[in-house]
């Protein structure tokens, strides 16, 4: 199991004071850092993935939209409500595609779709193409209502400690409150291998602040941590076979 | 030792000076009184931990409250809040070593250490997000005003509400030593032993009193002697204090002054 915050900043209490006796860090600004760790880890490991569905037209301009969730990192894949695959496409191929259905505008292009663009049909006649914009916005045809759901599989970022961060809400409700959590919770069962990575940030970013040299001690621990994890994390490779995801349609 | 004993031990050094001078016990208390002050003053800045006395001083959360630090940058309306609470210290305050804050809730006794802070970060640390102080992580400055100590304190809310109604502080600090055998401003005789000053340091009480009594009398032939024996005793003094130094000297030194 995992250790508890609490039993994290006594180890960060042990560890600085060969450095200061007189310790400015209080357990917020300690989860602060903590966690600021957390998220350089994953943002550089990648280390764990995320499904979420997406709600049609919420926060959004046009009703054929969805919005991607704030924390996403990196997209890996679209799925429908049927689990079938969504194809991403750039923005013009998608407006191509779907303005050729919808009549034909480009008259460059062969104009038989049911020729040329029978992949990008389903079994009910559903366009399957989907596109990004602004690595916020999905545009995707929707026909009929039925194909509303959409799930978005993607990496998404840890967020640093933050009382105005939706993730940190039931911390942020009083000191209280802070210190229950503080003492009880722990990291997250996919990290918890790892928490010992993020402690060495917490105490290398505190030295670095105190102008201590030694910092670069707990920064290298931090990065062969990361690498670690690189190395050892689950991935879809599989014997020197890369992911099945270059092919149209993959 | 005893105020007595201290009398009896420099009415016997006297004899050999040859004053021809009359002294008096009360005479000479008040001069040991005041020899046993500057013996604290030559060794307190070596030694200030054998000065050291713990009080503690309830804080009135209703009238003690001094300022208010609205923290404009803190989303949550009910932590935007740092209350300063000014409390008067001890006469005899000199410094503190440690501050903490005390109270008992629901049977149980919490104790948090206040970390000293200097008076200009008093406010802006209010104003930090993550660092401002808590009532599990409380700060304080000291302050002198019209001739009164006092310590800022902050926080004892949580949420908007206060943590507790009996906050107390607990502060661990080097006291002006008492007079022996005398009345304090509440009427409490002191006592006559002697429990502040060290034994290896009563030998220096010895000197200085005979030195002020000399003084008094205007015996220069001897005085100049006697200040040379004192000098000798605070030397011998230093190799044990530099010992202790080195090992202070391994870490860092969090002392602030005033």
């Amino acid at each position: 199991m995992a250790s508890t915050f609490n039993s994290m900043y006594s180890d960060f209490k042990d560890a600085v004071k060969t450095y200061t006796e007189k310790l400015d860090v209080t357990e917020r600004q300690f989860m602060r850092r903590l966690t600021r760790g957390m998220q350089l880890f994953q943002r550089e490991t990648e280390y764990v993935v995320q499904a979420s569905p997406l709600t049609l037209g919420v926060n959004v301009l046009y009703p054929n939209e969805y919005e991607l969730p704030y924390n996403c990192i990196r997209i890996l894949e679209f799925r429908d409500v049927n689990d079938l695959p969504l194809m991403q496409t750039s923005y013009l191929q998608h407006r191509s595609i779907m303005d050729k259905r919808s009549g034909g505008r480009y008259l460059e292009a062969p104009r038989d779709e049911s020729r040329r663009l029978t992949h990008l049909l389903d079994e009910t006649g559903l366009l399957r193409n989907v596109t990004v914009l602004g690595r916020r916005i999905i545009l995707k045809p929707i026909t009929p209502s039925t194909d509303l759901t959409i799930t978005v599989v993607y990496i998404p970022d840890i967020s640093a400690y933050d009382e105005a961060d939706p993730e940190w809400a039931a911390w942020a409700v009083s000191d209280a409150a802070f210190m229950g959590l503080f003492k009880t919770a722990r990291v997250a069962r996919e990290f918890q291998h790892y928490e010992h990575a993020f402690l060495n940030y917490a105490i290398g970013s505190y030295i670095q602040s105190l102008g201590h040299i030694n910092y670069k001690v707990y920064e290298q621990k931090f990065l062969e941590e990361v690498q670690n994890a690189i190395i050892n994390k689950v991935s879809y490779h599989r014997g020197l076979q890369v992911d099945y995801q270059f092919g149209t349609y993959a | 030792m005893t105020a007595y004993e201290y009398i009896e031990e420099i009415k016997l050094r006297l004899t050999a000076y040859t004053v021809g001078q009359e002294a008096d016990d009360l005479q000479l208390l008040t001069f040991l009184n005041n020899a046993r002050k500057r013996v604290q003053y030559d060794t307190m800045t070596k030694y200030p931990e054998r000065y050291a006395v713990i009080t503690r001083l309830p804080i009135v959360a209703a009238s003690d409250i001094y300022d208010l630090y609205s923290n404009e940058n803190q989303a949550n309306a009910d932590l935007q809040d740092v209350d300063v609470y000014r409390v008067v210290l001890p006469i005899n305050f000199i410094d503190t070593f440690v501050v903490k804050l005390c109270y008992v809730e629901e049977e149980l006794d919490y104790q948090f250490e206040a970390r000293r802070m200097t008076k200009y970060e008093m406010f802006s640390i209010s104003q930090h997000i993550h660092n401002k102080p808590t009532y599990y992580n409380p700060v304080y400055a000291i302050s002198r005003e019209a001739g009164v100590y006092y310590i800022y304190f902050s926080s004892l809310k949580s949420g908007g509400t206060l943590i507790t109604s009996t906050p107390e502080l607990e502060i661990w600090h080097t006291a002006v030593i008492a007079d022996l055998e005398m009345i304090d401003g509440a009427g409490v005789f002191l006592g006559d032993t002697d429990t502040v000053i060290a034994k290896e340091l009563e030998e220096l009480v010895i000197l200085y009193t005979i030195f002020l009594y000399l003084q008094q009398i205007n015996a220069q032939e001897y005085i100049n002697f006697l200040s040379m024996e004192i000098q000798d005793q605070l030397q011998s003094l230093m190799p044990l204090y530099q010992l202790d130094k080195v090992e202070a000297d391994i870490k860092l030194s969090s002392q602030e002054g005033l």
